[in-house]
This record gives C-alpha cells, sequence and structure tokens, in this order.
C-alpha cells in the first residue's frame, strides 16, 4: 500500500477548497481542555480558547500529512456566536493565497465553521503559517 | 467599555506543552520531540501559539464578561516562541481614539511580546 504523499507548499492551491472536518463540542472535549485551563469553567459555555483548537483540527486532518516543524505565524478569529457545549460543528478549509518571502514558505489557510444542525455560521478565521517544507 | 483588561497568566512547562498537544492533537515535533526541536531552525522546543491566544480570550472574558465573547474580531502575530518555563501573561488596553478595539498582547516574564493584535468588539446586535 502506497503513503500517501507529504503536504508541502507546492500542494497548496489558492482558492481550493480542502473539504470539511467535524467537531463535537462535547463535555469529554471540554473536560479535556479544562485540566490545561482550569479557569475556563463558565457553566454550559465552550471556553473561547478552543477556537483556535477548532480550526487547528480540521487544517491538521484535512491538509495532511504535514511534514513536521511548521510554525503558526497568525491567526484572525471573527465570531458570530461561540459554539455551545453540547453542538456539533463542522469546519471547512481552504486555501486563501500563498507565498515564498526570503526563502520562508507562507501559507493562508481560510476555515469557516457552521452549527452542523442549523448551518449558521459560528466563526470564521485565518491561520497563516510558515510552513516547513 | 474598560480601559484596560484584567491580565491571565500562567506558567508554562513542559507537561503543560505536552497537555495541550494531547488535548489538541498537535503533536508537532516542535512542540513536543525535543531532539527535533534542537536541531531546527527554533533550536529548541517552542510551545503551541495557540496555547498563548486562550489567554487573551481569558482576559477579554473576565473584563468585558462572556456574552462579550460572541462578537469579538481578534487577529493576532505570533512575533517571539514561548520555551519551557517561561510565564506568559496576556493582556491589552484601549487603543488609542477607540472605544471599542483593544490592542492585545501576551508577554513573557523578561517583558517581551510573544504575541501581538487587536480585538475588536462588535456592537451587540
Amino acid at each position: 500500500m502506497s503513503e500517501k504523499p507529504l503536504f508541502t507548499y507546492d500542494f497548496y492551491e489558492p482558492g481550493k477548497c480542502y473539504g470539511e472536518k467535524n467537531f463535537e463540542v462535547d463535555e469529554g472535549t471540554v473536560a479535556k481542555w479544562r485540566t490545561v485551563y482550569p479557569g475556563d469553567d463558565d457553566p454550559g459555555v465552550m471556553p473561547a480558547g478552543m477556537l483556535a483548537m477548532i480550526i487547528i483540527d480540521a487544517v491538521l486532518t484535512l491538509n495532511a500529512p504535514r511534514p513536521p516543524g511548521g510554525v503558526h505565524g497568525g491567526q484572525t478569529f471573527d465570531v458570530i456566536r461561540m459554539p455551545r457545549i453540547g453542538e456539533s460543528l463542522v469546519t471547512e478549509v481552504w486555501c486563501l493565497d500563498k507565498e515564498i518571502k526570503k526563502d520562508r514558505k507562507w501559507v493562508r489557510a481560510k476555515s469557516i465553521t457552521r452549527s452542523r444542525s442549523s448551518g449558521e455560521v459560528l466563526f470564521t478565521g485565518i491561520m497563516t503559517t510558515l510552513v516547513a517544507m | 467599555m474598560e480601559r484596560q483588561l484584567k491580565p491571565s497568566s500562567r506558567h508554562v512547562d513542559f507537561q503543560a506543552i505536552l497537555n495541550y498537544a494531547d488535548v489538541t492533537n498537535d503533536y508537532n515535533p516542535i512542540h513536543v520531540d525535543k531532539e527535533f526541536a534542537a536541531k531546527s531552525p527554533m533550536g529548541g522546543i517552542i510551545a503551541h501559539g495557540t496555547m498563548s491566544v486562550a489567554l487573551i480570550w481569558q482576559a477579554l472574558k473576565n473584563t468585558l464578561g462572556v456574552e462579550a465573547l460572541n462578537r469579538v474580531a481578534l487577529e493576532i502575530r505570533f512575533v517571539r516562541p514561548v520555551r519551557i518555563d517561561d510565564d506568559v501573561t496576556g493582556g491589552g488596553e484601549l487603543k488609542a481614539g477607540s472605544d471599542n478595539v483593544y490592542e492585545v498582547w501576551v508577554k513573557n516574564q523578561k517583558g517581551e511580546d510573544v504575541i501581538r493584535g487587536e480585538a475588536t468588539i462588535k456592537p451587540a446586535s
């Protein structure tokens, strides 16, 4: 069986959509988050720090396997409504653009996260990454 | 709107980085493999950048309340890596001349910026 090639800089195509990734904001996942951030304990409310986790989960899954050693350079979040604990989400990811600056390979991935049940847009993001290869 | 965000801090030891990797399923070796990271351009382990972004969200929530998070547009840049055993603090202050845009930051124990950015609090609909 042949292995999937590494998802290197050359694979990114500006404008191309890489698909969707589901994410469950369940009690177990939130409890794991709270082992790292015990103060994020508002009842019923998903900790806002998890927004980045949802985006990264989608990008790491859809643009994989990634060459090791990439670095997160920047991030935007535009929140329309914070997800609630118990909600099912779906995140769509596509390549916004890419460029090589001073021999460094930069990629920007756009994401949009919706409620799976209603289709309501909850938040969007742009993740800027310095890819390793 | 409060002029200053109430800061939020944490200590980042290697175990905390490993725990964050477990939670987020982000096992990039630059964060979890000391040998790999030492040979990389970073010269050693760096914490996940988004681990520190959580401190900005906490500062916003602690100051403006949890409901306000539904109206935030946050834009940040990771300007310096967070290393093992750094103490980092997230905070911010209202931008000069603005009543709804905060200049936000995360600083390490030396007072150096590790994250810079802006948080815009959109009007309630």
